[in-house]
């Protein structure tokens, strides 16, 4: 009849799509293995860009259709004039905007438009701008377009305070966007770069030291211009403190300070016949150069790390010839020369002694400063109370909490010690799906804390019992160490790293959880062990133990290897040294 | 109704206005005779406003259209939508210490404002979000001024004033369940077409009645013009209209009438529609209350009252993209309460914002239409930072309805 619809029943719209696209997909099939035939017979023509355009309109990432396309383009260059070239490829590029209206991330339609423009004869660069622009206006975080936009920028010149500018529109209609704000400071340092500042004479150094390398100041931005973008993150994260980006750059703008590269301590024990070379970042030694000079003369040696699992690492043993520093009667000069980077250090081992060392102190260094050090004290200072004000408005807020705990170990790491912990304590509560990431960082700041106190007691006893510990870091920090207490934490391990502790005598980590003793290895100076109520269970564990040839006491009580048939005679074979055992 | 009907003829798209007109450029600029180096615009006429007087179109009433109001509803659900255009309002504004400020009511105003602290942005961030569910604390307060309720926030004098005149658009003795209702219903229109919750037709309020009528049409409604009615038959048992007769004489059956309030004199009617009077100013000016990168800006502006007694004053202003008056001016339209006559009511908040030439040949035409005071005047006064302004103020005084 006129004006019924006929309702078709779903089983037959059903027959009906498949239909469709069983045609659809033939079509595309064809399409495609024409395409391919032409490639493999090396047909550059027309139909060949007819096909490919039609295939890549639906599809545009099909990357090998592009390879294809990028072939038949480098052909017709070379047999058309320029002007017909320059056709060409303006209607390609009007071709991956409609590609790109179907992908707006599509790789294999970026890619062909960067290659596209950079072939073309009269490139128009401030047409492929505005595209950017109005990409980034559809979805301010694909990268595909921040990429491009990137190399537009560089090839065609587009002056930096232009760009910087599109940033601030950017951040001033939507300040959550990570791409703007990492884009600006890339953007800040060019425009506004820091004067190179006289190296610091803060501290005495009676060896050479090199120039601040140029990397050190180059991501620097000028004061006048910083305190400015403090302004515009402190707007961005009082508008609306859950927003990440704006933290995150404010971390940046604070600024991470490179600690300069040096050896920071060289110990030698006459009884070993070793030398001890810590550095301030892992090394490999057998490739940067590393000289030993003994009473003026060069040695050989063989520099070997802590613990073979490491390749690089920050301190590095060597034996001496035996009989060389033997005699205590005699005095001896060692220089550790790094070759590579220009640095040395100096040792003296005086009559009468049976080790010397020569260290910078971490806390002339500002060793954990590092983390947030380039400003200077009054602007940390000043960051200190905005955040302290946020605080107060959003006592629950995780960056904030975060933040203020940096900006105090920044400032004074002793004096804000009761406040950190308190701090971190909210945090976990407050975050409590990244606990364990706090009592990780938490668990840093303490070994941090108390390395500064041990060097202000100037003692070589490190103690940190009862804090929660769940990781341990700086450990090449902790070269010199004889005495550490670790008890009752919730270390699970002594990682390799452990073996850095090349003074250590005794060692106490009661009353943790620890499964892996894979770090006390080698342990030249290790006589007492006590590892009562840990998670010791196989002999297996035990093994590294062996190593250590000076052990005389070990404490087992309340591990689950005591249990163990046969435990006490397995271990005297493979601890023979050991005399004082409890079990 | 529109007072200015016709506009058919100059729906251009108009000339876009670059900011910043260079005295050097080449095109012919009014200003070319100038010699110095800052562009001074060339002072509009009255001769000129009346030449271009078709590009204007002032309406009677001012209104603005909520983003989820009923009537974007059933224009969306009508479908009428389709026959007009709509411009977003750009920028709330208010008036507050002798200046007009901008209200900051997105994420991205309140980033961007300069006058606010950092610590009254929270403050502000934390008040929109969390008033917008209801809490225990805001039952609290039923029946006590809202104003009272933000003093207890904590949220400082700035911010008051910003929420209460500009945002909820209440008054000090308003209660606080009402201004929490106005406030909620201003964030939720926040965002669907733009950064404020209003929008503007363009061409005027008065293509929305057009709209409907060409709706109407396309269903098969008949329009007569020139008709009017002169008696309505009732029957006499139900008492219900059924039939009119018309100023041809003709008689028109009908189970329905339908007509606007005015047209029946108060005996008639079964419930007494309560009346209320609103002053009204229309004025024509050459520059923005508040000037800023782009001066095609559609603003809302608050006037808070400048003593107790006297009623706040909402004053929109058009540019001239929204297509009701010429380029280069602006269409001001300000409304309150009556307390007094429109004059006394508008005329003090004019003086503050506005600066008038002294035009003393052109005087003071009276020109009194039949039914309502229209005065039509020229008035100077000073604004110390805008330029010179010439304009023509129309003040007039209404029988409105409640609406």
């Amino acid at each position: 009849m006129h004006g019924r619809v006929k309702i078709k029943s779903t089983a037959q719209q059903e027959e009906e799509k498949r239909k469709e696209r069983e045609k659809k997909l033939k079509i595309y099939v064809a399409a495609r293995d024409a395409c391919f035939s032409k490639r493999k017979e090396g047909i550059w023509d027309d139909e060949a860009l007819q096909l490919t355009q039609q295939l890549l309109s639906s599809n545009p990432d099909f990357a090998t259709l592009w390879n294809y396309r990028r072939e038949i383009l480098m052909h017709l260059e070379t047999v058309k004039e320029e002007d017909e070239v320059q056709k060409i490829y303006e209607a390609e590029l009007s071709f991956l905007e409609s590609c790109l209206k179907v992908n707006p991330k599509s790789y294999g339609s970026w890619h062909h438009r960067g290659w596209v423009s950079a072939r073309l004869p009269r490139p128009d660069w401030a047409r492929e701008l505005s595209l950017c622009d109005r990409c980034l206006s559809l979805d301010d975080r694909n990268f595909h377009c921040w990429d491009y936009r990137r190399m537009v920028v560089k090839v065609s010149g587009v002056p930096v305070d232009q760009e910087l500018g599109f940033t601030d529109r950017l951040i001033g209609s939507n300040f959550s966007n990570y791409s703007s704000w990492h884009y600006r400071s890339t953007l800040l340092p060019l425009l506004h770069p820091e004067s190179p500042e006289p190296p610091s004479p803060r501290r005495e150094r009676p060896h050479s030291s090199p120039p601040p390398s140029p990397q050190t100041h180059s991501h620097r931005v000028c004061e006048e211009q910083l305190l400015k973008e403090y302004e515009l993150v402190q707007n961005a994260f009082f508008t609306d403190p859950n927003d990440q980006s704006a933290w995150f750059y404010y971390r940046w703008l604070l600024g991470r300070a490179e600690r300069e590269e040096m050896i920071s301590c060289v110990y030698v024990s006459r009884e070993e016949e070793r030398v001890a070379v810590a550095f301030s970042r892992p090394v490999n030694a057998q490739s940067v150069g590393l000289l030993l000079v003994l009473d003026g003369q060069p040695q050989r040696v063989e520099w070997r790390s802590v613990h073979p699992r490491f390749k690089h690492s920050p301190v590095w043993i060597c034996d001496l010839p035996p009989g060389t520093i033997s005699d205590i009667t005699n005095e001896h000069n060692l220089t550790v020369h790094w070759t590579e980077k220009h640095t040395h250090r100096d040792c003296a081992l005086y009559t009468g002694r049976a080790e010397s060392w020569c260290r910078d102190s971490a806390t002339d260094q500002e060793l954990f400063r590092s983390e947030l050090s380039i400003e200077k004290t009054s602007v940390l200072q000043s960051e200190l109370q905005s955040c302290n004000q946020l605080q107060e408005l959003e006592p629950l807020n995780k960056w904030c909490l975060l933040t203020i705990i940096l900006l105090m170990r920044a400032l004074d790491p002793l004096g804000y010690e009761k406040e950190t912990l308190a701090h971190f304590q909210t945090l976990r509560e407050v975050d409590a799906t990244r606990s364990a990431y706090y009592s990780d960082l938490c668990s840093k700041f303490m070994i941090e804390n108390t390395i500064l106190k041990m060097e202000y007691a100037e003692v070589r006893v490190f103690s940190i019992s009862d804090k929660h510990l769940t990781t341990l870091c700086h450990l090449d920090q902790l070269l010199l160490v004889t005495h550490i207490n670790l008890s009752s934490n919730q270390l699970q391990r002594l990682p390799p790293q452990f073996a850095m502790l090349q003074c250590l005598e005794v060692l106490e980590v009661d009353n943790n959880c620890i499964e892996s003793l894979e770090g006390v290895y080698h342990l030249p100076k290790l006589e007492e062990l006590l590892l009562k109520n840990n998670k010791i269970s196989t002999l297996a564990d035990l093994q590294p133990l062996a190593s250590c040839p000076k052990l005389k006491c070990l404490d087992l009580r309340g591990n689950p290897v005591t249990q163990t048939a046969n435990i006490e005679s397995a271990l005297s074979e493979l601890l023979p040294s050991v005399t004082d055992l409890l079990l | 109704m529109t007072e200015e009907a016709d506009g058919t003829a100059d729906r251009e798209e108009e000339a876009s206005h670059t900011e910043g007109q260079e005295p050097e450029a080449d095109q012919p600029a009014p200003s070319a005779a100038q010699s110095q180096s800052v562009p001074t615009k060339k002072k509009i006429s009255y001769a000129q406003l009346v030449k271009e007087g078709r590009r204007f179109n002032i309406d009677l009433v001012s209104k603005l259209m909520y983003s989820r109001g009923s009537l974007v509803d059933l224009l969306i659900k009508s479908n009428v939508s389709r026959y007009a255009e709509f411009k977003n309002v750009t920028r709330i504004l208010t008036y507050r210490n002798g200046s007009v400020e901008q209200v900051p009511c997105s994420r991205a105003d309140v980033f961007a404002n300069r006058q606010l602290s950092v610590v009254e942005k929270r403050k502000l961030m934390r008040f929109l979000t969390s008033c917008v569910e209801e809490t225990e604390e805001q039952q609290a307060y039923r029946g006590r001024p809202y104003l009272e309720f933000l003093r207890d926030q904590q949220l400082g004098d700035n911010l008051q004033h910003f929420l209460l005149h500009s945002i909820a658009m209440v008054t000090e003795d308003t209660p606080t369940e009402e201004g929490l209702a106005s406030t909620r219903h201003f964030l939720r229109c926040l965002g669907r077409y733009g950064n404020t919750p209003f929008l503007f037709p363009v061409y005027g309020l008065g293509e929305i009645p057009q709209c409907f009528c060409r709706m109407c049409a396309v269903f098969g409604g008949i329009y007569c013009l020139r008709h009017s009615i002169t008696c309505l038959l009732l029957d006499k048992d139900s008492n219900r209209c059924k039939a009119v007769i018309d100023s041809q004489g003709q008689r028109i059956s009908c189970s329905h009438f339908v007509m606007e309030d005015g047209y029946v004199g108060a005996d008639r009617k079964k419930l007494a529609t309560p009346t209320r009077l609103i002053s009204r100013a229309v004025l024509i000016t050459d520059s923005s209350v508040l000037l800023s990168d782009s001066d095609q800006q559609v603003s809302m502006v608050t006037v808070p009252p400048i003593a107790a007694g006297c009623p706040a004053v909402r004053m929109v202003e058009l540019c001239s993209s929204t297509m009701t008056c010429m380029p280069g001016t602006y269409l001001v339209h300000l409304t309150c309460q009556s307390v007094g006559s429109a004059y006394e009511d508008l005329s003090p908040v004019v003086t503050k914002m506005f600066r008038t030439a002294e035009s003393p040949e052109q005087g003071t035409t009276p020109h009194v239409r039949h039914d309502n005071s229209i005065k039509v005047q020229t008035i100077t006064c000073l604004l110390p930072w805008q330029q010179l302004t010439q304009y023509q103020v129309i003040f007039f005084n209404f029988n409105h309805r409640k609406l």
